[in-house]
């Protein structure tokens, strides 16, 4: 006798399609993060792009403290490299429609990540949760402000791509059924570290966001010390994210001000200034 | 701190507020979310329906799966509860949330999917989610929301720079509130930038009063050039800023002890700021859209006909004292002179206190149509006239509850 099919939503979703499930998603993104800017046939310049932007992605190449002072206003001082892109491809001549389709395809980066958490929250293997991860993925997207960065300068999107990618590898210990193990929690620990000190690096503004950070080491991994190893070893990653992002901005701005964080907390890097001879 | 709320209720009432179709709630742009309003609500329901009894065959996977992705959930949905904290401490600006923008999505239907009810039911709940939210957004258009100019061919923004700006190096000064440091590139790369827009006066007291003593000092005087964006309805027959703007521009420029060269103007036309602003504009508007490139001498004393400044000093402190969040002490300067009366900036705030000769203070909240009067300048003095620091036109309420 013929087993009954059972309802389409329960049934399991081929085995290849789970496997590709990642790949889909992001090409399918992909496609929809394209048809912004192409369709609006240009790239939009707002106010911060006519006022820093481009400056900054030119600064990126060759800081310019030498010269100028304040030739962005006090935007002048911020982490430039995520504006190079942006920069590189106004200077090299390039169609509205071409950079924003470039800086488009560049944010299908922080689709994986969107799509490691849906995978969390929603697991098994089911046409049902395959349905329900895709539809969590769409409404991760589905926000005037994250989808007013496309075809625009606005580099937002992209700076909070690797804060996502921390929260998504911190996640990746818990969301698992089966335990990791040690070995295997640590890793993902130290990447999701590096991820946050890069966020942290890329944009300051990501800084207080990753508060949280700690608290999702904590779970990934089990007993009391073991834990506050894994908060420690997140926290040497940060530390290394950070400076590898921002290591050599944060000196330009040191040798140049006296203040790696130039012009936040001038005040705090007095002392130091003092204490080290800082002639500026 | 222009989205951070300014009491506990509208701190707790932001995942709600989020979801008013306003501009100015959680980002400058209309960015309705309805995405924490469903969080909150799911959540509720998860909790209620967990207690009530459960139907067979209706819960989320098989029990491995159903606690991993609960665990999931619940950690993501307290992270972000987290996170939310500090964002509104600090900015509560939503381009500096959207990791948690984007997280919200997963949570949303993650919850949807811990809800002890049919696949069917579940999956319709979350499809009609992701359908009312993308109609929100279809409706606040988001595509073009923060463009001014658009960049179509190249280049990336029009303006005729001429060949000598372009061979030669000079030293660069910009007054208006928007740098348009996009050109920069576009001049001489040894060429020196400084918007006096942001620049502290010269002094030798603070550090960056001295950098912008410095940068003017060492500027060779026959390079020392301003580039400024064509005041509609200010230029002359030649395109070259008229008597009354050239005066407001030495207005302006005499605190850094420069001055216009008289006659030493040129026109710049810039198909880049034609294509700027609202609606059409006529082939005469097209054509005097451009920068003006002016050649700038150093000057000594205040500019002629300048006025007197600092007249009412005792005014704005008094104002300061009574609300010091919105006007932090002292301002951002010095007090500038009007032709009635006496402006303080407070650009932290993004707030104006003006008080006029007549008598009059007031002041203006950016996002305000008008400034708002506050009371006689004796009155403010003797603190008779006290200004509501919770009731601020155009920054206090919640969404639905502002006035501009």
């Amino acid at each position: 006798m013929r087993q009954p099919h059972p309802p389409l939503l329960e049934r399991a979703v081929p085995a290849a399609l789970l496997r590709w499930e990642v790949v889909l998603v992001c090409l399918a993104a992909w496609g929809c993060f394209l048809a912004i800017p192409l369709s609006l046939g240009e790239l939009g310049l707002g106010w911060d792009a006519l006022n820093h932007h481009i400056y900054l992605g030119w600064t990126a190449e060759q800081h310019r403290f030498d010269r100028d002072f304040l030739g962005a206003g006090y935007q002048s001082f911020q982490s430039p490299y995520l504006y190079w892109p942006v920069y590189r491809m106004a200077a090299g001549g390039w169609t509205g429609t071409a950079a924003g389709a470039v800086l488009a395809s560049l944010h299908v980066i922080v689709v994986w990540p969107v799509w490691m958490l849906a995978r969390g929250c929603v697991p098994g293997a089911t046409m049902f949760d395959f349905a329900m991860r895709v539809l969590a993925v769409a409404l991760a997207f589905m926000s005037s402000v994250v989808l007013s960065a496309f075809g625009s300068s606005m580099n937002d999107l992209l700076a909070a791509a690797p804060l996502v990618w921390a929260v998504a590898l911190a996640m990746e210990p818990v969301t698992r059924t089966g335990d990791p193990g040690p070995a295997a929690a640590c890793r993902w620990v130290l990447l999701s570290g590096l991820c946050t000190g890069l966020a942290v690096a890329v944009k300051l503004s990501n800084g207080p966001l990753a508060v949280f950070m700690p608290g999702l080491w904590l779970l990934c991994a089990r007993g009391p010390r073991r834990r506050l190893a894994a908060v420690l070893l997140g926290s040497i990653g940060t530390l290394a994210g950070f400076l590898l992002g921002y290591g050599y901005w944060g000196w330009l701005l040191w040798r140049h001000f006296g203040n790696p964080l130039f012009p936040f907390y001038d005040h705090w890097f007095a002392p130091l200034r003092a204490w080290v001879g800082w002639a500026g | 701190m222009r989205f951070q709320p300014d009491n506990w209720l509208e701190a707790l009432s932001r995942p709600v507020a989020m979801a008013a179709p306003d501009a100015n709630v959680y980002v400058e742009i209309m960015a309705p979310d309805f995405r924490f309003i469903f969080v909150l609500a799911l959540l509720v329901l998860v909790a209620a329906m967990s207690l009530a009894p459960r139907r067979r065959g209706a819960e989320a996977g098989d029990g491995t799966h159903r606690r991993a992705g609960a665990r999931t959930v619940f950690i993501l949905a307290a992270a972000l509860a987290t996170g939310f904290v500090p964002w509104l401490a600090t900015t509560a600006n939503g381009r500096y949330f959207l990791a948690g923008l984007l997280i919200v999505g997963p949570v949303c239907v993650g919850l949807a999917w811990l809800l002890p009810l049919t696949r069917a039911m579940r999956l319709a709940l979350a499809v009609g989610m992701v359908a009312l939210q993308a109609f929100v957004v279809q409706q606040s258009i988001p595509w073009r929301a923060w463009t001014m100019a658009s960049w179509n061919e190249p280049p990336y923004f029009h303006v005729d720079v001429p060949p000598e700006s372009r061979a030669r190096p000079a030293t660069y000064v910009t007054l208006s509130a928007i740098s348009y440091s996009l050109l920069a590139p576009m001049f001489h790369p040894q060429s020196r930038w400084i918007s006096l827009h942001n620049a502290p006066f010269p002094d030798r007291v603070t550090a960056d009063g001295r950098r912008t003593a410095d940068l003017l000092a060492k500027a060779d005087p026959g390079s020392l050039t301003l580039l400024a964006p064509a005041v509609p309805g200010m230029l002359t027959p030649q395109r070259l800023p008229n008597a009354g703007v050239s005066g407001a521009i030495d207005q302006q420029l005499a605190p850094y002890q420069l001055a216009l060269v008289p006659g030493a103007c040129r026109f710049l036309a810039s198909r880049g700021l034609a294509d700027m602003g609202l609606g059409d504009k006529t082939p005469r508007e097209r054509s005097q859209s451009g920068f003006w490139l002016c050649q700038l001498a150093r000057r000594q004393g205040a500019a002629p006909g300048a006025l007197p400044a600092n007249r009412h000093d005792a005014v704005f402190k008094a104002l300061e004292a009574q609300c010091p969040r919105l006007f932090p002490p002292g301002g951002d300067r010095d007090s500038q002179a009007l032709p009635n009366g006496e402006v303080r900036t407070y650009l932290r705030a993004e707030m104006k206190a003006y008080v006029y000769d007549s008598g009059e203070v007031y002041y203006k909240y950016y996002r305000a149509l008008n400034p708002v009067l506050v009371g006689k300048a004796d009155d403010v003095l003797a603190g008779r006239s006290r200004l509501d620091c919770g009731k601020i036109r155009g920054r206090s309420g919640l969404p639905w509850e502002r006035e501009i």
